[in-house]
């Protein structure tokens, strides 16, 4: 009886107020892809032309990279959670290495545009392109940060995996990761896939 | 490494990684998708990950019923408004 009541007792993954920020950057966000699919619509041939430029590949590639990120993420929770702290830290290092091979690849196909003579302002579209995957790349950097801190507390000596403000606080930062995924799993289509 | 195998985590990011390979090939039919139904197909796959990714691996499937229905909402309006400005 005991284990169904805890089975079925809710249980919210981290702090609540990491929630309310969570939830805010969402909405946010979403508002940002209803803009751009309004004036994709208003300029359709235009954002489909200027689409013909990006190179999906990149788009792709970095998906792969983020949703790894984040079953990494999952799995150090895991470790965390088991006091398996030298296996979590990994799993965390891991993590925010696939943070730096997305930053990498943002860096080369940024550096790739701006060279073939692209720049923010010079379509709708482009300003799309470059505010979207610029405020993400933003929470790319925060987030490898909050990983970093991750790992640290894992390893110190004030982590306890039967401490509920640990786990919570390691809760709170895999959560915003995730959100750095979530987001790029909408921006990849809108952006790469479809016009 | 059997027990990463084993993980429900592990099933559920090779989903996303087969879901991501699947919009990309949809995608390429022609340079990009602009059919109403290849778009269509393509959201659909986009939110279901979203949601894979919140109720997995963010564990809002055990959340308390605000976060779920919040979550779920913002799930469906992104949704219906992507759908509505690229039909």
């Amino acid at each position: 009886m005991n284990t169904a009541s805890k089975k079925l007792a809710p249980h919210i993954s981290g702090e609540a107020s990491m929630w309310i920020l969570l939830l805010g950057d969402m909405v946010i966000y979403a508002l940002l892809f209803f803009m751009y699919g309004y004036d994709h619509r208003q300029e359709a041939a235009l954002f489909r032309e200027s689409q013909t430029t990006l190179n999906a590949g990149f788009g792709f590639a970095n998906t792969l990279i983020l949703l790894t990120s984040s079953w990494l993420v999952v799995m150090g929770l895991k470790s965390a959670k088991t006091n398996q702290r030298a296996s979590a830290a990994n799993f965390f290092k891991y993590a925010m290495l696939c943070g730096a091979a997305f930053g990498v690849s943002k860096f080369i196909e940024y550096g790739l545009k701006i060279n073939s003579g692209i720049e923010l302002t010079d379509n709708s579209f482009y300003m799309y392109y470059f505010l979207l995957t610029g405020f993400h790349f933003i929470h790319v950097i925060i987030g490898m940060t909050t990983l970093f801190f991750m790992r640290r507390h894992v390893l110190g000596e004030n982590f306890s995996a039967s401490s509920d403000n640990s786990i919570s606080g390691l809760e709170s930062g895999a959560n915003f990761w995730h959100l750095v995924d979530l987001l790029w799993i909408l921006i990849f289509p809108l952006l790469y896939l479809i016009g | 490494m059997q027990n990463l195998l084993n993980d429900k985590a592990t099933h559920i990011w090779l989903l996303l990684m087969g879901l991501s390979l699947s919009s990309w090939i949809l995608s390429m039919q022609s340079s990009r998708a602009t059919g109403f139904v290849s778009i269509a197909i393509i959201l659909v796959i986009s939110l279901f990950k979203a949601r894979l990714v919140l109720r997995n691996f963010m564990d809002v499937a055990e959340a308390p019923a605000w976060l779920r229905y919040s979550v779920d909402a913002w799930v469906l309006t992104v949704f219906i408004g992507l759908l509505a400005f690229f039909s």
